[in-house]
């Protein structure tokens, strides 16, 4: 009778541990699920405009007003970073201060900010973080245009309103290497390595 | 108190401060902008705030380790959840939580609240008596698969958690 009931322990612990394991991945699942259809970019199409390929021309309402001109010749010349960012997202917050220097030093540089969702939500948020003069939308088309799927996301483009250089940043460094990018005329780290002669790419991972 | 039960609660705590010690200490700064967020402490003692949060998380989770001592895991719990319901009724949810460090990205919420909570509830039951029957193999594989999968059922409800907002119908995150 002991050994019975000892077996059926084990067994009940093992299938225990094992439905355990089970609803562990399933959340797994759920948490990239709710990635992929999170704040910016619900039914985006995986292919946006690529490096090289014309930004999306589109004039959309400021935040506090005036209109914010996206794509297309920029009147006065400059270049656009343009950043998507959600006031819950805690990387993009860490990335602010980077991206508020780089529009106060790189005059050739227009900063624009991009999220969706309600403007009451984004008051405070622009308080405490010094975005209050900074040129702010809300629009969901915009983050479906450019596909973005996982914020912080960042797009930079050329006088010209050609897109120069995007992606996925999570640091200063990522941020930096858009505008390096740009001054290499390369789409990407991969294209620059492809690039490099062929003994000096040697041991470098893609 | 069955020591088993006893034991499955004080190293799950102990597991539970020292991992999150563990995800705090690996981003120091970034938590350090995590509790300026709080907007709680006074300006000059954030820098310090960071290190010394993450002592006394290996503190509580040593000390319940070594010596069923759990004061200092409810101190940690009262104050984390103080600090979470002052900003909670001041309307900011959504600064980052900070529980197992910056990259968690989690807001505020009440369920932070009733979770802190049920783990007060678990560091007292580690100081109730407990029963003096000696342990058994047996009891030692029931604390590790007792525990493990305490660990993987904890992980999946706060990831089943967060998630929850965004996927009802009509709501965004």
């Amino acid at each position: 009778m002991m050994d019975a009931l000892l077996v059926s322990q084990a067994l009940l612990w093992l299938l225990v541990l094992a439905l355990a394991l089970v609803v562990w991945a399933l959340t797994r699942q759920i948490g990239l699920l709710h990635e992929r259809i999170a704040p910016v970019g619900a039914l985006a199409l995986r292919q946006g405009p690529g490096v090289g390929e014309a930004a999306p021309e589109l004039t959309l309402p400021g935040i506090e007003g005036g209109s914010v001109q996206i794509g297309g010749l920029d009147p006065l010349g400059r270049r656009t970073l343009l950043f998507f960012l959600s006031p819950t997202c805690p990387v993009c917050k860490t990335l602010l201060p980077t991206l508020r220097r780089t529009a106060a030093d790189e005059t050739g540089v227009r900063v624009v900010y991009a999220s969706d969702g309600e403007a009451a939500e984004h008051a405070v948020f622009r308080r405490e973080h010094g975005l209050s003069d900074a040129d702010y939308v809300l629009s969901r088309d915009l983050g479906l245009h450019f596909a973005v799927a996982k914020l912080p996301y960042a797009v930079l483009i050329a006088a010209d309103g050609r897109i120069r250089a995007q992606g996925v940043v999570n640091t200063r460094e990522h941020l930096e290497s858009l505008f390096e990018a740009d001054r290499l005329g390369v789409a990407s780290v991969q294209a620059y390595l492809a690039r490099q002669p062929h003994d000096a790419s040697q041991g470098a991972t893609p | 108190m069955d020591p088993v039960f006893h034991w499955l609660l004080r190293l799950a705590l102990a597991l539970l401060f020292g991992a999150a010690a563990w995800h705090k200490a690996r981003d120091l700064r970034g938590f350090a902008a995590t509790i300026a967020d709080y907007r709680i402490l006074p300006g000059r003692l954030v820098p310090a705030a960071p290190l010394g949060l993450v002592a006394g998380e290996l503190a509580a989770a040593g000390l319940l380790l070594g010596s069923a001592v759990a004061a200092p895991a409810l101190t940690l719990l009262g104050a984390y959840s103080a600090a979470v319901a002052v900003n909670l009724m001041r309307g900011r949810h959504h600064i980052d939580c900070g529980c197992f460090g910056p990259a968690g990205r989690r807001t505020l919420s009440a369920r932070l609240l009733a979770r802190n909570a049920v783990l007060a509830l678990a560091a007292l039951a580690v100081m109730a008596p407990v029963g003096a029957r000696s342990l058994t193999a047996v009891d030692l594989g029931t604390l590790g698969a007792g525990l493990a999968v305490l660990v993987l059922l904890f992980r999946a409800a706060e990831r089943l958690a967060d998630a929850a907002p965004s996927l009802a119908p009509g709501g965004s995150s």
